[in-house]
């Protein structure tokens, strides 16, 4: 069997073929074009032109059916082309005079593959980035009520809200015109937002706790008067996002103590009025990496494509269709584990699962602020995930690398983890639990290697994997104690 | 952690608007004076959602840290909507939905339309389309013709209602069921529409009705989520649609509200199992050392956050032996097997969600959803929905039959739907043995059971082709609204500020309870 | 709001309304529109169209002021119930904006808006009565004021708080309404729960409308207990050590509507002592001795 495609032999692929060199394929049953079955015909196709001949044809013959042979029927039936249905036009036209005898649009349409292989190479060192260009003519959009594709409304063209204030004389009422007004020193609400979310992210609260809602349906500043000088401060100097955050982070009232008496908590539980520093848990990308850090296994590369970090089999399979190109979850090997947690690849349907526990959203709709929740599913996250009970191996191996008795591997652990020492008690109680998983692992040497075995890197050999198992149990502690996951 | 970090609940002192150096909202010039009263009654109910709401997981939490239903709704006598407490006394507590997810056809399931064998092959009526849009998938078709189902139907129970023959199991337990029949709504494709049903918007971003549940009446079990959802195996792999965690999240609600995903098998919650080489000894000395280590801190810190950070590894150790006694069906009698059949054996199928969610709601889960997929079919609809149905009936009889003689049928509402309908007339080719159904969403069925529902009824009717509504429509938004009565909750107070509105799972637009159903 | 008394146009109207009133006062026999449209009114539009609030200058809470109408104009038009707003106004479907009544509140049911359209068909009349409406539909009755299940809590409340707090159960209340009762609630933690637990809520006896034991590890000594909550309404006792001895003691909960006994050892001797008992029910006995010739109420099977 041949296939031709245009009237041009068609590469073929033969999924089935049981034909014996005495066989026929003259059969009493019906032969299906453009289907599988009777059932599942190809969706939105039409046959335009059925023959059947008694012999085989040639392949110059074949050449000339598609279109030459059609074309000359269409004149040959209507010789005035004024006539021509839309059908007639594109078969004679543009299919046999254009694409097969003009040598012009010919030499034009073969320059356009040459085109085409010249920016797939340009693309193929990495993924072709989308830019935005103004159209020639002017964009529209159709007001749907209610957000129904069938009840349109009025035609609306670009243009910016009408309540924004203090436009800027003579400019455009587009997006140049609103970047103006945007940093226009005659209006504060882009420098007030920018720096209220910057503290935010600092303090945990912004001095507007609504940060996503300045308006009048927001909360009110807790110190209205420092959000307008840091508003200021943050345009006159250029909008310099890392001083800002340098001036916050320098300030007397982010580096306070973060201890409260009774009496404090009583007067202001959630800190409003900034009389202690601040403190709340981190969000579930800083732990990951403050986790990997301490463990010496973090890689700092910058950029690229995203990675694929740990995550047990099933999540995407779960909602994902049957020919989803993201229907299975495969992790990177090496340095894909061990990257940022920005760099994780992100799935909208499914979001990163230990990411999300700690409250990571979706990234479908907008997040101003993200909620921080204090849930269980956390704790596993933390004491099971593999990601952690690799950070916690390496970071046990490197106390013990450390050398020293216990009670310097301690110490060592809380520098890596809370970058201060230790109290006697605080010591007193890791021994405890570090002698109860001495005794643990000496005696069981199997459930040593099986721990042992969690996570791609390999454990370091001069040490002994008793102690490992030992160590990696007390690192643990460490990642899980409030200090290290709160700020 | 404090209510004041929960992002929806602004704990603004509405003293210090007064007595504060700002101006208060009353001296503010330029504000309409109703805007000033609006900004009143909020700040009126914030103060309240501030005390009400906490921005903790697992409810459990949230005892330690004072939150009291008595304490609250004594404090909160006057507000509209103290929380956690129900407007009303509920006839629900809990809900299992089993959604089936690329919408089951009316025709071959709840709605009899016999005079469709009157027209086989003929085409639809323009009269009767009357200008509905259809999807990219028929539009261009040349013809619609009538398919009536292929499958029989007969009546059964008390009620005399019309059931296919497709479901012969729940067949027996129909006088327990309300059909509905005159479901509708504006999305005609997969995503909008199961959004929509889901969360009450056809765009991402809102809570789903679990969520909703959750927050506005909080766990009855607070060591268990609130609200779980369990994916099921598919019986074949055809007609499938994707899903999502839009689907169960919890929007713009907090994250606490969002459904637990119980996965099949040996670590139905993520990560609950310990790793290999560390067993219950050794996590308990870990933790042990660790909150040994939480308490000195908070001596010297005192932030009560760290108190609920120790009850969050407590409570997190106490999972670890609760979670597999759940997911432990060894002590089930020999009765259960024979009523939801040998597959509710293997974790992950429909009828092992089915069992598991009668497990949860023994236990106090609030809010159950299974979701079956693959019943999407534009195509090969006789032989596929056989599947499907074998699939999922006698599971959806065993959990109503099961939760009716353990008496929890009487407070546990059972929802069952897609989330749409489909076309009367054949996608693709009509032959005398197959058809395919095409979205329609104009109308389609649901069933709802138990839990305050009136057994043994149906509601609202379509036309001769179940093409449009004659009698009772029900939008979805009423749907909502109805569910949410069932569980004593007022849906136009059950609302979060977000947006610019008082953001409600209904949304906007006017809901009605359907009182007719109502036991 | 405040504004509207001291517009001059009001001051004449309040005088006309007067007369109306003065006219059609004091009649024997109950007329058509205090009977069947004046409760519609009450029911749905008074509350924004009457002397509180008056939107759009409309108030309906007396057959003279339905009559003067609304700002705009008149909302009745006798004897043409299509060309009468308030007609118009009911009648549209329920996405329409200018719906009544607005915001999402219940529409009025089919049987009201007949009356209504019947009434203004009519003639509007404040004085024809029942028999010149033979085709008008009952009205349903609206739904009775529930009655109080339990005496208040409220005042209670740091009791109640107390009890929770030392018995590990939750005291919740069972709805906004303070004479509903409270759910006690064991689910969270039920192995807390025992025969010792129960006897300490006794100062709350009489606010436990629900009871929810199942798996706690209460006996039938602690029936004592519960026997002692005169407003249960429904007991779970589902997987509990309770025997059909310990049943014998329910006797005095003569509210008692529902009881489950799932997977207890209660024979038919058990549900026996029940018999009784006036408001129950019915008694789920699944994974029980009990057979459901016991008592009709039982459901075994």
């Amino acid at each position: 069997m041949k296939l031709y495609l245009n009237g041009k032999p068609a590469e073929v692929e033969v999924r089935l073929d049981t034909l014996g060199p005495k066989d026929s394929i003259r059969t009493d049953a019906a032969t299906h074009v453009g289907r599988r079955d009777d059932f599942n015909p190809m969706r939105e196709t039409r046959f335009q032109d059925v023959r059947i001949y008694r012999r085989a044809l040639a392949a110059d013959e074949v050449a000339r059916l598609p279109f030459e042979d059609l074309a000359a029927e269409i004149v040959a039936r209507q010789p005035d082309p004024r006539k021509w249905t839309t059908d007639a036009k594109f078969v004679a036209a543009d299919r046999f005079y254009l694409g097969e005898k003009d040598a012009e649009t010919i030499s034009l349409a073969s320059a356009v593959a040459a085109h085409d292989t010249a920016f797939e190479a340009l693309t193929r060192d990495g993924p072709a980035s989308l830019i935005a260009i103004e159209k020639t003519t002017p964009a529209y959009s159709d007001i749907l009520k209610r957000g129904d594709y069938y009840a349109r409304l009025e035609r609306v063209e670009p243009g910016v809200p009408r309540f924004l204030s203090n436009w800027p004389a003579g400019a455009p009422r587009n997006r140049r015109g609103l970047a103006e007004w945007l940093l226009s020193a005659e209006q504060p609400l882009m420098a007030r937002v920018s720096v209220n979310r910057i503290w935010q992210e600092v303090f945990g609260r912004g001095l507007v706790e609504s940060a996503g809602d300045l308006g009048v349906m927001g909360d009110r500043p807790s110190h209205p008067e420092l959000l307008d000088w840091l508003a200021v401060e943050f345009r006159e100097s250029g909008w310099d996002v890392k001083k800002f955050y340098r001036l916050l982070v320098t300030s007397a009232t982010y580096r306070q103590s973060a201890s409260a008496t009774a009496a404090q908590l009583a007067k202001d539980p959630g800190n409003k009025l900034l009389g202690r520093g601040p403190r709340y848990r981190m969000d579930g990308e800083m732990l990951r990496d403050s986790a990997l850090a301490a463990a010496g296994l973090l890689v700092e590369k910058i950029g690229g494509p995203s990675v694929k970090p740990y995550q047990p089999p099933g999540i995407w399979e779960e909602v994902a269709m049957p020919e989803s190109n993201t229907k299975t979850y495969v992790p990177d090997k090496g340095e894909g584990l061990y990257r940022r947690s920005v760099y994780t690849f992100w799935k909208r349907a499914s979001p990163p699962a230990s990411l999300e526990t700690f409250d990571a959203t979706s990234r479908e709709v907008v997040c101003t602020r993200r909620a921080r929740t204090n849930t269980p599913l956390q704790a596993f996250v933390t004491m099971n995930d593999p990601q952690w009970v690799e950070a916690a191996r390496k970071l046990g191996e490197r106390a013990l690398q450390a050398g020293g008795r216990m009670e310097q591997r301690l110490e060592f652990l809380a520098r890596a983890t809370l970058a201060r020492p230790l109290t006697p008690r605080e010591g007193a109680a890791l021994v405890k639990s570090a002698e109860a998983f001495r005794t643990k692992y000496a005696a069981d040497p199997a459930a040593a290697a099986a721990l042992l075995a969690v996570g791609e890197s390999k454990p370091d050999p001069a040490l002994a994997p008793a102690e490992v198992a030992q160590w990696t149990l007390v690192a643990s502690q460490f990642l899980n104690l409030d200090e290290f996951l709160t700020k | 952690m404090t209510p004041n970090d929960n992002p929806f609940a602004r704990d603004h002192d509405l003293c210090s608007d007064h007595c504060g150096e700002h101006p208060t909202v009353w001296d503010l010039p330029h504000v309409p004076l109703g805007l000033k009263r609006e900004w009143l009654r909020l700040e009126t109910r914030r103060q309240f959602l501030g005390k009400g709401v906490q921005a903790l997981g697992w409810a459990g939490l949230a005892t330690l840290l004072g939150r009291n239903g008595v304490a609250q709704a004594a404090e909160s006598a006057m507000a509209t909507r103290p929380a956690l407490v129900p407007n009303f006394a509920p006839k629900a507590k809990r809900a299992i939905y089993l959604f089936m997810a690329g919408s089951p056809s009316q025709f071959e399931t709840w709605d009899y339309k016999p005079m469709l064998y009157d027209m086989v092959d003929k085409d639809l009526p323009e009269s009767v389309r009357g200008g509905q849009v259809l999807t990219g998938m028929t539009a261009s078709q040349a013809r619609f013709p009538i398919a009536p189902s292929i499958y029989k139907f007969a009546q059964h129970g008390k009620a005399g209602h019309w059931v296919s023959e497709l479901f012969p199991h729940t067949a027996k337990v129909v006088d327990e069921l309300c059909i509905l029949k005159s479901l509708h709504t504006e999305a005609i494709n997969h995503e909008p529409a199961i959004l929509q049903i889901t969360t009450g918007n056809m765009f991402p971003g809102r809570p789903s009705l679990g969520s909703w549940l959750s927050y506005g009446l909080g766990a009855i079990n607070e060591e268990l989520p609130t609200f779980v959802v369990m994916t099921s195996k598919m019986p074949h792999r055809t007609n499938v649609q994707a899903l999502s965690n839009r689907l169960w999240s919890s929007g713009f609600l907090s994250p606490e509200h969002a459904a637990v995903a119980l996965r099949a098998g040996s670590d139905p919650v993520l990560h609950l199992n310990n790793p290999k080489g560390i067993d219950g000894d050794v996590r308990r000395a870990m933790i042990s050392g660790v909150n040994d280590l939480n308490r000195q801190l908070f001596e010297r810190v005192g932030d009560p956050e760290i108190n609920a950070r120790i009850h969050q590894y407590e409570m997190a150790f106490r999972m670890q032996t609760s979670v597999p006694e759940l997911t432990d069906f060894s002590n089930e009698p020999a009765s259960t097997w024979d009523l939801y059949g040998p597959k509710a054996k293997e974790p992950g199928t429909y009828a092992y969600n089915c069992l598991m969610a009668r497990r949860l709601a023994e236990r106090g889960v609030r809010f159950t959803q299974i979701f079956l997929r693959s019943w999407d079919q534009h195509s090969n609809l006789p032989k596929n929905i056989r599947l499907m149905a074998e699939e999922s009936d006698q599971p959806t009889y065993a959990l109503l039959t099961d939760l009716k003689r353990r008496g929890l049928l009487d407070d546990t509402l059972v929802i069952w739907g897609g989330e749409f309908g489909r076309t009367c007339y054949s996608q693709g080719t009509l032959t005398a043995e197959n058809y395919g159904r095409d979205h329609h969403p104009r109308c389609f069925s649901m069933w709802m059971a138990g839990g305050g529902i009136k057994p043994g009824t149906t509601f609202g009717e379509t036309d001769d082709f179940s093409y449009n509504i004659v009698k009772d429509p029900v939008h979805i938004r009423d749907l909502h609204a109805t569910i949410l009565h069932l569980f004593g909750l007022d849906h136009n107070r059950l609302s979060v500020k977000f947006g610019g509105l008082d953001s409600r799972l209904t949304g906007v637009l006017p809901a009605q309870v359907i009182d007719a159903i109502l036991a | 709001m405040t504004g509207a008394k001291g517009r001059p146009g009001w001051r004449w109207l309040v005088a006309l309304v007067g007369g109306f009133a003065l006219g059609s006062a004091v009649r024997a026999e109950t007329t058509f529109y205090q009977a069947r449209i004046a409760p519609i009114m009450d029911r749905h539009c008074v509350v924004c169209h009457g002397p509180e609030k008056k939107k759009a200058g409309l108030r309906v809470d007396s057959f003279e002021w339905v009559m003067i109408g609304a700002e705009s104009g008149a909302i009745v038009k006798p004897g043409d119930p299509k060309g009468s707003e308030l007609y118009r106004r009911i009648t549209l479907p329920a996405t329409e904006e200018e719906v009544m009544p607005s915001d999402g509140k219940p529409l009025l049911s089919r049987e009201e808006i007949k009356n209504i359209e019947l009434w203004i068909a009519g003639g509007a009349s404040a004085e024809k009565v029942m028999a010149d409406f033979p085709g008008a539909p009952p009205l349903a009755r609206p739904k009775a004021i529930a009655e109080a299940l339990a005496p208040d809590w409220t005042s209670r409340a740091a009791q109640i708080t107390a009890l929770e707090q030392a018995l590990g159960v939750r005291l919740l209340p069972r709805s906004q309404v303070p004479t509903d009762g409270l759910i006690l609630r064991t689910a969270s933690s039920p192995a807390r729960c025992d025969d010792a637990a129960l006897a300490k809520l006794a100062p709350v006896a009489d606010l436990i409308v629900e009871a929810e034991l199942a798996r706690t590890r209460v006996t039938d000594a602690g029936l004592g207990a519960v026997a002692q909550w005169t407003n249960l309404r429904a007991l779970d006792l589902t997987r509990t050590g309770v025997t059909s001895a310990g049943l014998a003691r329910l006797q005095p909960l003569r509210r008692l509507e529902r009881l489950n006994l799932t997977d207890t050892s209660v024979d038919d001797a058990g549900v026996g002592h029940l018999r009784a008992l006036p408001e129950l029910r019915q008694i789920w006995a699944f994974g029980a001795k009990v057979t459901e010739a016991a008592d009709p109420r039982v459901v075994a099977k």
